[in-house]
């Protein structure tokens, strides 16, 4: 595995894992929301595949998204996660440090 | 060029302005509600002895009335569409007034002999999906039903037909998000779309208990984030929850504007459902009838619209106002799916008329 990486797997591990307390999710949601900003989401009803994102292969606005691990790093009301960026430029050389309790 | 999504990238800086397009312009077509599985969570309670079928000329017409109108989007679901003998024509009468082509199948019949017509006139395919072979046999109600995926998959990667998973989270499947995501990569697949359970349909039986709850929601909206940071580039991950925030940021991307819109009807009303029995609905499958646009096989789509646009459609905009008013008054819902929220209230609304 991609050294790099690892630290993004760990959290994607831990979040896959058991249910987290409630509140905690519900915090770290905020947090996400936030660093989201203006991003549109575009959600479908059910049965409907996103014609975009099907055929056309594109994402939605990825560079906005390591933002949210330096809103976490910065979070005072997170103890349970712990973020270090070490330089973040673009997901796929993404550098973290994550302590999970 | 049948199958090519060439045809659709001639210009990536007006797909991706298209992509943040409030409305999504969709028109989708239940053709048949007949299928060849009976799946637990099956919304539209299709199966194998379901017998009724949309008209081919009914179905035919309303496909190019709502190209005129605006809709740019053909979504064939079902029931199983692949079961539908009048789907390369509804397919060729969609191409031929300029409308790009999806089909939603739960895969069993893609490699038949009869499929290549239809894959012939689609711009992409969504197969179903609900998780590792256990659990998508079990929720499919047939062993082996995962078993026929992979082949499926090759021979869409082999025509070059783009193609995507549609799955359904559940109070249990969830943890197995991630490995949706490596399967959907592995596969070559270009969208992993994820949508909560909605306890309609068969589901309202068969799965009570599977409706993820607010906590596994969200811990599946924040797997979904950095799965997204981890393989961005390679795959398109759809959640089809929003965050409250956005909702209350843009009320109009949920029809709860204070202004109504100007337009041709599919700025007024993005997604588009015509049901096997003719019915056209707003929004989704299941949406209450006395809202309907119409029943086309009485009247055309351009002449329903024109009379629901002057009638119920306001109706059906203070319904998403009282939604959208819900949606505010509870913030301990961070996540909103709110497709089932507004056919949920248009269904209470009609036993209230009652």
């Amino acid at each position: 595995m991609d050294l790099q990486s690892r630290p993004l797997d760990d959290v994607i591990d831990r979040l896959s894992g058991p249910t987290l307390d409630r509140e905690k999710v519900s915090e770290l949601v905020g947090i996400v929301s936030k660093s989201l900003g203006d991003t549109r989401l575009r959600p479908f009803p059910k049965g409907i595949p996103w014609p975009d994102g099907i055929i056309i292969h594109t994402v939605i606005e990825p560079e906005k998204l390591p933002n949210i691990f330096e809103l976490l790093r910065t979070s005072g009301h997170i103890d349970s996660v712990r973020v270090f960026p070490r330089g973040i430029i673009n997901p796929e050389i993404f550098v973290a440090e994550i302590e999970m309790s | 060029m049948p199958g090519s999504a060439a045809r659709l990238m001639p210009d990536p800086g007006a797909a991706m302005a298209e992509s943040f397009d409030r409305r999504q312009r969709i028109l989708q077509i239940h053709p048949s509600l007949r299928c060849n599985l009976s799946c637990g969570h099956c919304y539209s309670e299709s199966g194998p002895s379901a017998a009724l079928e949309l008209d081919r000329e009914v179905a035919a017409a309303a496909i190019a009335d709502a190209a005129r109108l605006g809709y740019r989007t053909l979504a064939v679901s079902g029931g199983e569409p692949l079961l539908y003998r009048e789907l390369p024509y509804l397919l060729a009468v969609a191409r031929d007034a300029g409308m790009t082509t999806t089909m939603t199948t739960n895969g069993l019949l893609l490699r038949q002999p009869r499929a290549e017509a239809v894959l012939d006139r689609l711009d992409g395919v969504a197969i179903s999906l609900d998780g590792p072979p256990e659990i998508h046999d079990r929720i499919r109600g047939r062993e082996g039903a995962f078993a026929s995926i992979e082949p499926a998959t090759e021979m869409l990667k082999d025509r070059g037909l783009p193609f995507g998973f549609i799955s359904t989270l559940t109070a249990t499947n969830w943890h197995h998000l991630r490995w949706l995501v490596e399967f959907a990569v592995e596969r070559g697949a270009s969208l992993l779309q994820i949508h909560p359970l909605e306890l309609i349909g068969r589901a309202r039986i068969d799965m009570t208990d599977e409706e993820p709850p607010q906590a596994a929601l969200g811990q599946a909206f924040l797997l979904v984030t950095l799965l997204r940071v981890k393989y961005a580039g390679q795959l398109t991950i759809g959640f089809d929850a929003l965050l409250r925030d956005q909702i209350l940021a843009d009320p109009e991307a949920v029809y709860a504007g204070a202004e109504v819109p100007e337009g041709n009807a599919a700025d007024l009303l993005g997604l588009l459902v015509v049901e096997a029995d003719g019915a056209a609905v707003p929004i989704s499958y299941g949406f209450s009838r006395r809202l309907a646009v119409g029943d086309l096989s009485r009247e055309s789509l351009a002449d329903s619209f024109g009379r629901w646009r002057n009638g119920a459609y306001l109706e059906y905009r203070a319904l998403c106002r009282r939604v959208f008013a819900e949606i505010e008054s509870r913030p301990e819902d961070q996540l909103v799916n709110w497709h089932e929220r507004i056919v949920a209230a248009s269904r209470r609304s009609e036993l209230a008329v009652v």
